[in-house]
């Protein structure tokens, strides 16, 4: 042992009788006076020390740290209510043991430590889940009684509405307002918004004396609710005169189970328009419908055409009135084919043979010509759909979407390659920078898929 | 028995171990406060902090020397009061030698010297120290911890713990020469 570690040793004070006692040092001790005087030194500095530490610390600290336990305890103890049973209250045996064994220094707890009854946890709880259960229960009988209610409603109506109507029209007059009105099937939803007939004798008969006044002005829209029929007719009719049809007409449905059909006007409407259909002439809308094989001959015929658009004739259809302007080429040599109608937004094509199908009507061989081709696997094409995130996790469907249009925007800059989706992104939801693949990993491929309307690219195996 | 097992009583609900708990670092804790702060009130008040601290997170004490946890607390308290008073000092781990190792204070001086001179000594000169020094000195001579013991608390390497021990002793035996020159040349005039 040498002078350092020598003194090394015994600036750690802990350690200090321990290494003169040691053998090693004490050989070096023998040996090296400068040593001797120096652990004479460390240890008259550790006597030093040590008689500062020994000095007593005030006697206010001595009382304040022994109650620390039972102050703290007392502060953690949950309150109990005199009247409460004895269960309540927690078991905190180290508060019990303290007073007895320090007597004298048991500090009396502070009331403002003490939570009160009303701030106990148990108590807020107990508040909490009685509020929410009787809101519950309120927000639950306010919906089973509006249900009810509209339920009544409607079974009330559907009971007197029918009659109404019947009786109604032969007392309608002949000018009047309702009489151009088709009659509706009274669905729920209508009946429900229709006014409940007024069953107090008073107000029918004020009712009634009303035609001395002057006719009301015939109503600007076309009334098909149940609400202007069935309102008329009782005001014109009166309650004597309806309710012996009314139990009439009860007995018939309770008997039939349906209306009559002579007098459901809204299914004879539905049958006239069917024969409608059936005499004009169906104009067929799928100009690239064939047979395989002349589907790009049509397309090089019909795609550069530009059309010039005539005055819009209105065209019926199966369900919407369709408006079809009938175009005529421009002269140029693409436009020698037949004159072209179009509808809408749609470029329509008579079928050279003059054959006229309907798309429902193709044969499994035929495809349907509003679908775009799929697109060419070039390199191009490739790199346009190409990409797979640098983890190899699926791509999320927004950033798919963003990852697309990046690549709709900027087709030619597409390379296989790495690419950072954020120099692309000046502006947009894409905070961070994405680096994606654009070449296929290895033993992977790209292939186009199409998913309803857009293209999607997906990695599938190369095998 | 040793500080751990007391502590364990402790925990259990002896108030008699509570006060022996207080009793073996209480006086330690309330002086290592005090030359670091130089209040006695702020040292009561962050002593019984001490202590409060223990007894809140009582189950949180599993393993290892109760000593340590003990000063770690305080060592946290006192950085928490210097950072409150704008303490500004930077706690390096290298820290350049600025006393001769070599100068020391006679023993012969110091065997002279009363016990309770002595500790008059030791307080005058910690008073000069900086409060890195003072917060060294105080973790292991009156704290009482080892070298191993005092780098955990400070949560640096050993080899840095006995490194700044070693430059504040320096420091701090600077200053204990400084006042024995004074009071000799007192004592002569």
């Amino acid at each position: 042992m040498n002078c350092n570690e020598f003194i090394e040793r015994i600036l750690d004070h802990v350690l200090l009788e321990q290494t003169a006692a040691d053998s090693e040092a004490a050989v070096h001790l023998e040996e090296c006076p400068a040593c001797r005087e120096r652990l004479e030194f460390e240890r008259s500095l550790a006597a030093g020390f040590s008689a500062i530490v020994s000095a007593d610390p005030p006697a206010e600290l001595t009382s304040r740290i022994l109650t620390i336990p039972e102050r703290l305890n007392a502060a953690d103890q949950p309150v109990v209510i005199a009247e409460q049973p004895a269960v309540l209250e927690k078991p905190q045996p180290t508060p019990a043991d303290l007073p007895a064994a320090q007597p004298g220094r048991s500090k009396p707890e502070t009331p403002s430590r003490e939570p009160l009854w009303w701030q106990s946890f148990w108590f807020k709880a107990g508040l909490s889940f009685v509020t929410a259960g009787f809101l519950l229960a309120v927000g639950v009988t306010q919906v089973m009684t509006t249900e009810s209610g509209v339920t009544e409603k409607r079974a009330e109506l559907a009971r007197t509405a029918p009659a109404t109507e019947m009786v109604a029209k032969p007392e309608l007059p002949a000018g009047g307002p309702a009489v151009s009105a088709p009659l509706v099937e009274p669905s729920g939803m209508m009946m429900a918004a229709a006014p409940v007939a007024p069953s107090a004798p008073g107000e029918q008969k004020a009712q009634v004396e009303l035609p001395a006044a002057p006719p009301p002005p015939p109503p600007a829209f076309r009334a098909d609710s149940m609400e202007s029929m069935s309102g008329k007719s009782i005001t014109k009719s009166g309650p004597e005169d309806v309710m012996p049809v009314v139990r009439n007409l009860e007995t018939k449905i309770e008997t039939a189970g349906e209306m009559p059909a002579q007098h459901d006007d809204s299914r004879m409407q539905k049958k006239d328009r069917r024969e409608q259909e059936k005499d004009v002439p169906m104009i067929v809308g799928e100009p690239l419908i064939g047979a395989k094989g002349r589907k790009e001959q049509k397309l090089a015929s019909v795609k550069p055409a530009p059309v010039r658009a005539s005055a819009p004739v209105p065209v019926p259809t199966k369900s919407l009135p369709l408006t079809v302007r009938t175009a005529e080429p421009a002269g140029n040599a693409y436009a020698k084919a037949e004159p072209i109608q179009e509808v809408g937004e749609i470029l329509l094509l008579k079928t050279p043979d003059g054959q006229k199908r309907l798309a429902d009507e193709l044969t499994p061989e035929s495809e349907a010509g509003f679908a775009p081709p799929p697109p060419a696997k070039t390199a191009a094409a490739i790199s346009r759909t190409a990409f797979v995130e640098e983890s190899g996790t699926a791509v999320s469907p927004r950033k798919q979407a963003r990852i697309e249009e990046i690549m709709s925007a900027h087709p030619s800059g597409i390379k296989a390659g790495t690419l950072d989706i954020d120099q692309w992104v000046l502006s947009g939801w894409i905070t961070v920078k994405e680096r994606i693949d654009i070449a296929p990993p290895h033993g992977m491929k790209w292939i186009a898929l199409k998913r309803g309307t857009s293209w999607k690219a997906e990695l599938r195996s190369a095998r | 028995m040793t500080p751990e097992e007391i502590w364990r009583e402790a925990v259990r609900g002896s108030q008699q171990a509570w006060g022996d708990v207080y009793r073996l670092f209480g006086g330690r804790l309330y002086q290592f406060f005090l030359k670091n702060t130089s209040r006695p009130a702020q040292a009561m008040d962050m002593t019984q902090e001490v202590f409060e601290r223990i007894w809140r997170h009582r189950d949180d004490f599993q393993t290892g020397r109760l000593q340590t946890w003990l000063f770690r607390i305080a060592r946290n308290l006192l950085i928490d009061e210097w950072r409150k008073r704008g303490h500004s000092e930077v706690l390096v781990d290298e820290l350049p030698e600025v006393v001769d190792p070599h100068s020391r204070v006679e023993a012969t001086v110091l065997d002279k010297l009363a016990r309770n001179e002595v500790s008059k000594l030791i307080d005058a000169s910690l008073d000069k120290l900086s409060e890195s020094d003072r917060l060294v000195i105080g973790l292991v001579y009156l704290g009482g911890l080892s070298f191993p013991e005092m780098a955990e608390v400070m949560e640096i390497p050993l080899g840095t713990a006995k490194t700044r021990v070693r430059q504040a002793r320096l420091r701090l035996e600077s200053h204990m020469r400084e006042q024995m020159q004074g009071r000799s040349v007192g004592e002569a005039i």
